[in-house]
């Protein structure tokens, strides 16, 4: 795989082959991204989208320093906020059901991705932040730390925060449920 | 179950279930292509780029030299055992130091810039009037310390200079903007023969006694303020009428 560094060269200049590629690269990452933000396969790649078309509306004035993949994040990262403004609630509904199987194992699977999704909406903007980009996209704390523009040692205190609220949430859905079967 | 374990199943589940399409990755591709081209088309350079870009054109070996010819005037100039020779050295090397600019000046015209500039973002006259802001800067620098250099280091004094190496200059300037942009398509050679023939009736003046010794130093201010004026209309008609004296000569296609 040709290095950013290069790409971003050739997409300067118009290179089709150099748009092709680059996407490609990143584009699983990035739906991903949106797909742990707005829980909704659609609407992900929708922002997945504009977070590129975005990206290359400001290719001629980007300057490449350290990773492209930090700035989509970054740009996806806006994108997502702005979606949450105009859609506060999404329902635990709209999963996506026609996704369901039948065998046990993907029920719990389908389980343990509800009660993520939950507790991920319960935890406050800058917590869901880190450890979306943490756990769900591996990137490194001062990846996180340049994404979002804030301190190492913000981004530590946040995602042990977030960790422990998450752990919280997921214990008392899990005793509720068990309530609930007994 | 581990918090971790939990957060890894779910993302492993996640990417089970959410593939790219690719149908859907070839739209980003054209959204993004289409976008980008958009946004090219509709960007100006500002000022500042433009001058740069103008900048990086220039062949710096033409200021290279014009430095050295003033580092080479400034040693000869203690060794002249007679004034009038240090005064000749000036003169020559005042119009040798414009005849230096004139082939970085003639070069949108011997390139027949006329023909491609429908298909540029600047029309030949906003090139000029930054080419011409460029080596007036730089030049005024150079000659700026050539004076003060000259002027501490020789004891000459300000009007000397300014008329012996100075009015010269201006002279020259007034040559190759006159010639630059007139009616016909006088090439650079003619202009360079003409400064060089300045440079001769300029010796000439300076070696008849009679002749110089007439002008007074009011005089040669008045001539170098005269002077100072032509090279300024010659300037400003350049850049202003560039663009319809040449059309017309040369492609005989005037834009409306």
């Amino acid at each position: 795989m040709e290095a950013d560094y290069l790409l971003i060269k050739r997409m300067k200049q118009g290179d089709e082959g150099a748009f092709d590629q680059f996407i490609h690269k990143y584009y699983q990452d990035i739906l991903n991204y949106c797909s742990y933000h707005c829980g909704n396969n659609e609407d992900a790649e929708d922002l997945t989208q504009e977070t590129f078309v975005n990206f290359f509306s400001r290719l001629s004035d980007y300057q490449f320093r350290g990773k492209s993949k930090n700035y989509l994040y970054t740009i996806s990262s806006n994108l997502c906020k702005n979606y949450y403004k105009k859609k506060k609630d999404i329902p635990i509904e709209s999963f996506q059901l026609e996704n369901i199987k039948s065998d046990k194992d993907e029920n719990l699977k389908i389980d343990n991705k509800m009660f993520i999704e939950w507790a991920l909406r319960k935890l406050s903007e800058e917590y869901k932040e880190v450890i979306i980009l943490y756990y769900f996209e591996e990137l490194k704390l001062k990846d996180i730390a340049k994404i979002l523009n804030i301190g190492l040692p913000l981004v530590k205190y946040r995602l042990r925060q977030a960790k422990m609220q998450l752990k919280e949430l997921l214990e008392k859905e899990d005793r509720n449920e068990n309530r609930r079967s007994n | 179950m581990k918090i971790e374990d939990q957060i890894n199943r779910y993302r492993e589940y996640n990417q089970e279930t959410l593939l790219p399409r690719e149908s859907k990755i070839q739209e980003t591709i054209n959204a993004s292509m289409e976008r980008f081209l958009q946004e090219e088309a509709n960007k100006t350079l500002s000022y500042k780029s433009f001058l740069y870009i103008q900048f990086k054109l220039i062949q710096k070996r033409w200021w290279l030299l014009q430095f050295l010819l003033l580092v080479l005037l400034w040693v000869i100039l203690p060794y002249s055992d007679d004034i009038i020779y240090s005064y000749r050295s000036m003169g020559v090397a005042g119009a040798l130091f414009i005849i230096l600019i004139i082939p970085e000046l003639w070069k949108n015209r011997m390139n027949n810039c006329m023909e491609i500039e429908s298909a540029t973002y600047y029309s030949l006259r906003q090139i000029y009037s930054a080419r011409i802001l460029l080596f007036g800067i730089v030049d005024m620098i150079l000659v700026t310390i050539f004076c003060i250099v000259t002027t501490f280091s020789l004891e000459f004094s300000l009007t000397e200079l300014l008329i012996q190496f100075l009015f010269p200059m201006l002279i020259t300037a007034c040559i190759c903007f006159g010639i630059l942009c007139n009616k016909y398509a006088v090439n650079e050679t003619i202009a360079i023969s003409l400064c060089i023939f300045w440079s001769v009736i300029w010796w000439a003046i300076l070696a008849n006694d009679e002749l110089y010794s007439a002008i007074v130093i009011p005089m040669w201010i008045v001539l170098f303020v005269l002077a100072t004026i032509l090279l300024c209309f010659f300037v400003y008609r350049t850049i202003h009428q560039c663009n319809k004296i040449w059309e017309v000569n040369f492609d005989e296609n005037r834009n409306n």
